[in-house]
């Protein structure tokens, strides 16, 4: 359940912007989230929805795009979509494979009203 | 209007995390983060782990089990120093923790510093304290699906301690899936075979932590 502690650094991010840029009220939020980063989408919309209670971001929708696991065989340069966790690369079998994507959790961008 | 933001969600947690880092890199301290499910065994490892090196090193140990200040205890006992972090129910430590921790510790002689994180094979797998290495305990009777299920911490662990081996038999462990799924999901991974309360496999776990707590100071 460390959504919660995740939503409540989002709208620190998000009341931060909002006064840099002088917004007063939020439509959207658009966050990218690795399947490695440990997130159950779910989880953070519920706590976001929570935590956004009476802030900015009041009744602002989450979108999540959820961005796959991906590695870079080191013994043959295949690109490849990691399933399950298996880093083994699916031209050359090779375990030798370093990761590239898919730890991501970062806000893209904030729709507001204005 | 739209804003661009591009900002990690979790950038202040790994800026404060990337400062620790570098205060125990400058004290020349190897850190460790372990990390379990509730009852795989943390806090035996930590004191069998204590009482091994503790002639040999200087240990500092960082508490975040929930369960009151009985782990604290049971380290202290051991003559290590020891801070219990109040984590108020929190599912994981964070580096703001960590931070705080740190203060209530002299750590001039310290070479070793161990935390142990909440029990939960989940949470605490995403936010960096600032530690070398992420050791993560998976006990027997737990299961050998969990790798498989847990891949994030798996993934992330440089250390895998597989306790209460003493139970392999009767708890039906089928220790080759275990490692097969294992080796898929993170092939770099050293593995000890460890019972914590039978002290097998302590020796060489001790061994790799002194032998990287030599490196460290070597830097
Ligand atoms: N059989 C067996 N029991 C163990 C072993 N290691 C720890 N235990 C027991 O497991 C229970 C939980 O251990 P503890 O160290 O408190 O786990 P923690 O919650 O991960 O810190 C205690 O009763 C320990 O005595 C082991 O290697 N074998
Ligand atoms: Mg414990
Ligand atoms: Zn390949």
């Amino acid at each position: 359940m460390h959504e919660l502690s995740i939503a409540m650094s989002l709208m620190e991010i998000i009341e931060e912007e909002c006064r840099k840029n002088q917004v007063k009220k939020v439509r959207k939020v658009k966050v990218v989230v690795g399947e490695m980063a440990g997130i159950v989408p779910d989880s953070l919309k519920f706590s976001f929805e929570v935590v956004s209670q009476d802030t900015v971001a009041d009744g602002a929708e989450l979108e999540l795009e959820v961005r796959p696991v991906t590695a870079l065989c080191q013994d043959c340069s295949e690109e490849f979509v990691v399933e399950e966790f298996r880093f083994r690369c699916p031209k050359c079998g090779s375990r030798n494979a370093k990761r590239l994507g898919g730890d991501e959790l970062y806000i893209d961008y904030i729709e507001t009203d204005d | 209007m739209e804003i661009k933001v591009k900002k990690n969600v979790l950038g202040k947690n790994d800026r404060l995390a990337a400062e620790i880092r570098k205060y125990l890199s400058e004290k020349g301290i190897f850190a460790i983060n372990l990390i379990s499910s509730p009852g795989a065994g943390k806090t035996t490892i930590l004191e069998e782990t204590c009482a091994r090196l503790k002639d040999k090193l200087g240990i500092a140990v960082v508490e975040g089990d929930i369960t009151t200040t009985r782990d604290a205890d049971r380290i202290a006992r051991h003559g290590v120093p020891v801070h219990q972090i109040e984590t108020q129910g929190a599912c994981h430590l964070d580096a703001r923790m960590l931070e705080n921790a740190l203060e209530h510790l002299d750590l001039d002689k310290v070479d070793l510093l161990i935390i142990e994180n909440v029990g939960n094979l989940v949470c605490p797998a995403t936010f960096d304290l600032g530690e070398d290495a992420k050791i993560v305990v998976l006990s027997v009777p737990e299961g050998d699906d969990k790798p498989a299920k847990y891949p994030g911490i798996f993934r992330r662990a440089k250390v895998l301690l597989l306790n209460k081996i003493d139970l392999l038999e009767i708890s039906g462990f089928d220790k080759e899936k275990a490692l097969r799924d294992l080796a898929e999901i993170n092939p770099d991974i050293t593995v000890f075979e460890t019972s914590a309360t039978k002290g097998t496999g302590m020796d060489e776990w001790c061994q790799w932590l002194a032998d990287r707590v030599a490196e460290k100071k070597k830097k």
